[in-house]
């Protein structure tokens, strides 16, 4: 049961998370006052998120670069 | 109720169906537009987010009652006709009761990626279906419908792929009208996220699993249609199935679950790539439960 609720509350906060970051990046809060919507501000936030989120992405990255260490 | 698929008929039909996708909807040829006398001969005409978003922007002000500005709404559909047409049936009529076969047959800026990804080595691809994806799905697509709904803007335009695609088509057509498609920040940008997302991605469908509205929108129709009898949809027959695992690499949006020998249905595009890699057949397409 707790694994569930743990399940369940990770899922939120990611969609919550996905959300803010969408929302917040498009108003533009995170860059300046003159917004001209260019939404650079976007894809940083969300890959931030998506890496931070992911640990299998960062166990695939670690694994990536201590493989190519070792053969040289 | 099985289908007798072979794994080269298959891809025979969707190398012709993709061709016959750009040819439809993305310049040079674009009949689409040109059919319909549109005023854009590019993707454009056709375009699905922006009527996506003034569609559900029109459903809202019926709610509110608000029959006076719903005029605007009403006219942006009408100007990108081809693409309300497109959305109203291909991706909320068709995927309750067949599947998202524009996703998997048609959709320009999804096969762009997808053949792009098998060039790319197994090793530099990167797993976004392991993360969560639906709430990473659903919490953007609401951000993208909210944005509309608090009137704070539209965005359509933000991130689009099929603006890149038609613009990277135009361009290796000598179309010098594309440069402005990388031209601005947000271009660049969008190319990074169909480049990130798409071809680097595990299965190349990572931009349609995440980030595609159109595409999210036709997910949760599949997921809702596939919920009745009616409904047509790929499945797995539990009992036929070994878990031989052989199907998993082949989905291009990772949608098979091994472990519960099911589909993942908000994520699957009825592409029927997975049906002839099954050596026991076990993989159908059909209506109702198996």
């Amino acid at each position: 049961m707790k694994n569930i609720l743990a399940i369940r509350s990770l899922h939120i906060k990611t969609y919550v998370a996905t959300m803010a970051v969408t929302l917040l990046g498009y108003v533009g809060v995170s860059c300046s006052k003159n917004c001209i919507q260019c939404y650079a501000c976007l894809p940083p936030g969300a890959l931030v998120l998506g890496l931070m989120l992911s640990k299998n992405i960062r166990v695939r990255f670690q694994k990536f670069f201590t493989s190519k260490k070792k053969i040289r | 109720m099985a289908t007798s698929t072979n794994k080269t008929k298959i891809w025979f039909l969707r190398i012709i169906s993709s061709i016959i996708g750009f040819a439809l909807f993305a310049a040079p040829v674009a009949l689409i537009p040109r059919l319909t006398n549109a005023d854009i001969w590019d993707v454009h005409a056709s375009c699905i987010r922006m009527t996506l978003n003034h569609f559900f922007n029109g459903l809202v002000k019926i709610v509110k009652f608000d029959f006076i500005n719903i005029t605007d709404d009403i006219m942006i559909l009408l100007y990108f006709l081809p693409g309300t047409i497109l959305l109203i049936v291909g991706f909320i009529i068709a995927p309750l009761f067949f599947g998202r076969h524009f996703c998997g047959w048609l959709c320009p800026a999804g096969f762009f990626t997808e053949y792009l990804n098998k060039l790319v080595p197994k090793k530099l691809q990167i797993p976004f279906h392991k993360l969560d994806v639906k709430a990473i799905r659903y919490g953007f697509f609401t951000a993208f419908l909210l944005i509309g709904f608090f009137s704070l803007g539209n965005m359509a335009c933000a991130f689009c792929n099929f603006n890149i695609i038609q613009g990277i088509v135009g361009l290796a057509t000598f179309n010098a009208d594309y440069l402005s498609t990388f031209g601005t920040r947000l271009g660049w940008i969008t190319l990074a996220w169909v480049l990130i997302f798409g071809v680097f991605s595990t299965g190349g469908r990572g931009f349609c699993n995440l980030f595609c509205p159109p595409g999210i929108l036709s997910s949760l129709c599949h997921w809702g249609g596939g919920k009745f009898r009616f409904s047509r949809k790929i499945e797995i027959d539990k009992e036929a199935c070994d878990s031989c695992a052989k199907c998993v690499p082949t989905c291009p949006m990772c949608a098979v679950n091994l472990k519960e020998k099911e589909i993942d249905l908000s994520a699957c595009i009825t592409c029927h790539v997975c049906q002839p890699a099954c050596p026991k057949g076990a993989i159908i397409y059909g209506k109702g439960r198996v």
